[in-house]
C-alpha cells in the first residue's frame, strides 16, 4: 500500500483519495488505483521479490493492500508448468499451464479477494459481500471466515452444486437469486449503496481487481523475469484480461522486466454468452449485453462490466477474442485432462478450446511461446461432463476381470 | 406523468442523500431534464455534452430493461414508472431482444433468447431476506 497515491478516474482522470468507492461522481467512469511508479521503482528489486514469501505477497509492494491487513491463505505463487504432450498434439513448440486450481479455493479468485479483503479490513468492514457465478462466492466465504468477518454471497440460483456447497461450508450466509449472474450484480451495485458491507467487487472493485495482476507477475518470474509471446485469459467481465495487459506493462515500468512487453493477449469465450468476443468480430468498442446461456456458468456475465477495457487491451496488442461452441468446452476440458493429467472446469476447457482454435486460425503460431491460464478445477463443476461413472464395472473375481478385458482390450 | 427515480450513491450528494425521487417526464430525456431542474448538476453528470447521449458509463434502467437497447434518451417513459440509474461499472442485466443472426459466432449455435425472465419480480422478497441478515 505505501506506492499507493489514491484512486483516478480511468475515464476524466479526476483523483480521489483512498476509500472503498469504485465509480467517479462526475462521469461515472470507473476508479482505478494510482500508484507514485518513481517511488516504487526506486523501492523494489528481484532480490527483494524472490526473497518473499511463496506466495502472491512476494508482490506487495505491486498491489493495493495494507500489509499488515492482509489474510494470508498461501495464494498465489501457482505452478506455471510446461505442458508437452498438449503442445504436440497442437502443434506448438513450447505451450505452459498457468495452474491456478492450486490456489486454496481452488480458482483465481483468491488473488482478488485477497486484496479485496485487506482493503476492506483496513476501511473498517467486518462484512464481505460479493455477486458471483460460483468461484468468488468461495473465495469470498474463505477469506471472511479465516479473518473473522463475516461473508455474504449473491448467487444465481442454477450455480453448480459443487460451487455452492464450496461457499456454505465456511459458514457465511449464501442468497441464491431467480435470474442470472447480472441481476445478481445489479442487485448487489444497488444494495451496496445501502448495506455498509465491504463487497468485493462493487464497492471495494478499485482494490479487488488489482489482484488479478499477481497471476501477470508469476508468469513473468517464473519464466525467469521475461515475457512469454503469448497469453490466453478466459474472459467473464474483462478484468482479468485487461489486468494481465496491466500487470506485465508494469513489470517493466518499474524495472523488474528490462524490455517492454510485447506479450499478445487472447481472450476465450463460449458462445453461449460471447458479447465481448462478438464485438470484437464485429469491430465494435460497444458491447452490447446478451442473456447468457452457455455450461461455463464462471463466464457467464453477459454484461461485462470491463468489456470496454478488454477490447482495447486485445486490439492493442494484437490479440484476437475469439467464442467457440458450447459443444467444444467438454472437449477441451477432456483434451487437458487427456493429455496433461489437469482437470479443469468449463472456464479451463473454453480457455483450450480457444487456443486450440486460434493454433488452427494461425492466430498464434507453431514458435509462439504460450500461457495458458487455468483459473480453476474440474471438481466444482462436474455436471457439465455427463455421466461420469466406471468405464467398465463386474463381479470381484479374476475370471470377471480377464473377460472385461478380453472383449475391450486396454 | 411523475415516476420513481432510484439514484445512486454517486449523485446523492445533489438529491440531499435521497436514494430515492420523484421526477416527470414522458421520455427519458424529459426526465432527465426534469431532475436537473430539481437537483441542478444532475444532467451534466449523466449526459455527455458532446454526443447529447448518456455517458458510456451510465445505465439507465425503465423497470429492468436498458434504456440503451430501447431507444436511448427518446425512449417513452409510461405514467408512473420505475427508473433506476446505475453505474455501468458496476454492471446490470440489459440482456435485450436482439436479432439473432447478429449473434452467430464463428459459424456455431445462436445463444439469445428473446425475452429475459424478470429475476427481480421472481425472486420471493429479496430485500426481506437480506434485511434479516443486517445487524
Amino acid at each position: 500500500m505505501k506506492y499507493v497515491s489514491g484512486l483516478r478516474c480511468r475515464e476524466c482522470g479526476r483523483d480521489y483519495p483512498v476509500a472503498p468507492e469504485h465509480v467517479c461522481e462526475h462521469c461515472f467512469g470507473p476508479l482505478e488505483v494510482a500508484y507514485d511508479y518513481e517511488a516504487m521503482r526506486a523501492g523494489i528489486t528481484r532480490e527483494e521479490v524472490e526473497r518473499g514469501p511463496r506466495t502472491m505477497w512476494r508482490y506487495a509492494s505491486l498491489l493495493p493492500a495494507p500489509e499488515d491487513r492482509v489474510v494470508d491463505l498461501a495464494v498465489g505463487f501457482t505452478p506455471l508448468r510446461l505442458a508437452p504432450r498438449l503442445a504436440a498434439e497442437l502443434g506448438l513448440a513450447k505451450l505452459w499451464l498457468k495452474l491456478d486450481g492450486a490456489n486454496p479455493t481452488h480458482s483465481f479468485k483468491d488473488r482478488v479477494v485477497s486484496v479485496a479483503a485487506a482493503a476492506a479490513r483496513s476501511f473498517g468492514y467486518d462484512v464481505l459481500a460479493c455477486a458471483s457465478t460460483g468461484n468468488l462466492a468461495n473465495a469470498v466465504a474463505a477469506h471472511a471466515a479465516a479473518s473473522g468477518m463475516r461473508s455474504v454471497a449473491f448467487i444465481p440460483s442454477d450455480l453448480e452444486s459443487g460451487k455452492v456447497a464450496a461457499t456454505s461450508i465456511y459458514g457465511g450466509r449464501v442468497v441464491a437469486l431467480d435470474g442470472g449472474y447480472d441481476d445478481v450484480n445489479r442487485l448487489c451495485a444497488e444494495l451496496s449503496g445501502s448495506k455498509q458491507w465491504a463487497f468485493v467487487n462493487v464497492n471495494v472493485r478499485p482494490y479487488y481487481a488489482e489482484g488479478s495482476k499477481s497471476l501477470a507477475f508469476e508468469i513473468a518470474e517464473q519464466l525467469g523475469w521475461r515475457y512469454p509471446d503469448a497469453v490466453v485469459v478466459p474472459m467473464a467481465s474483462g478484468s482479468l484480461f485487461t489486468k494481465m495487459a496491466k500487470g506485465l506493462r508494469e513489470l517493466n515500468r518499474v524495472s523488474l522486466v528490462e524490455a517492454e512487453p510485447r506479450t499478445i493477449i487472447h481472450g476465450a469465450q463460449a458462445e453461449g454468452c460471447s458479447p465481448i468476443a462478438a464485438a470484437f468480430l464485429a469491430g465494435s468498442e460497444e458491447v452490447r449485453a446478451v442473456k447468457p446461456n452457455t455450461i461455463a456458468k464462471s463466464l457467464a456475465i453477459g454484461n461485462p462490466a470491463d468489456g470496454y477495457y478488454a477490447l482495447k487491451e486485445a486490439r492493442a496488442t494484437g490479440g484476437k477474442i475469439a467464442a467457440v461452441s458450447e459443444a467444444s468446452v467438454a472437449d477441451g476440458v477432456r483434451l487437458l485432462a487427456r493429455t496433461e493429467g489437469v482437470f479443469t472446469e468449463t472456464a479451463g476447457g473454453v480457455t483450450i478450446a480457444t487456443l486450440e482454435h486460434l493454433v488452427r486460425a494461425g492466430s498464434i503460431s507453431p514458435n509462439d511461446e504460450t500461457v495458458a491460464l487455468i483459473t480453476g478445477i474440474g471438481l466444482k463443476t462436474i455436471e457439465a461432463f455427463g455421466e461420469a461413472g466406471p468405464t467398465d464395472s463386474g463381479p470381484p473375481s479374476l475370471d470377471a476381470v480377464e473377460r472385461i478385458f478380453e472383449e475391450a482390450p486396454l | 406523468m411523475t415516476h420513481q427515480v432510484r439514484i445512486p450513491t454517486q449523485l446523492r450528494s445533489l438529491t440531499g442523500d435521497a436514494p430515492v425521487v420523484d421526477a416527470s417526464g414522458s421520455t427519458i430525456s424529459e426526465v432527465v431534464d426534469d431532475l436537473d431542474s430539481r437537483y441542478p448538476g444532475v444532467k451534466e453528470r449523466l449526459m455527455d455534452g458532446d454526443t447529447g447521449k448518456l455517458r458510456r458509463f451510465v445505465n439507465v434502467y425503465l423497470g429492468d430493461e436498458d434504456v440503451r437497447f430501447m431507444q436511448g434518451i427518446d425512449t417513452p417513459v409510461p405514467e408512473g414508472a420505475k427508473l433506476s440509474i446505475i453505474p455501468a461499472v458496476a454492471g446490470g442485466s440489459g440482456a435485450h431482444p436482439a436479432d439473432p443472426a447478429e449473434w452467430v459466432v464463428n459459424g456455431g449455435m445462436r445463444h439469445l433468447t428473446p425475452t429475459r425472465p424478470d429475476g427481480r419480480s421472481s425472486c420471493p422478497s429479496p430485500e426481506r431476506e437480506i434485511e434479516s441478515l443486517h445487524r
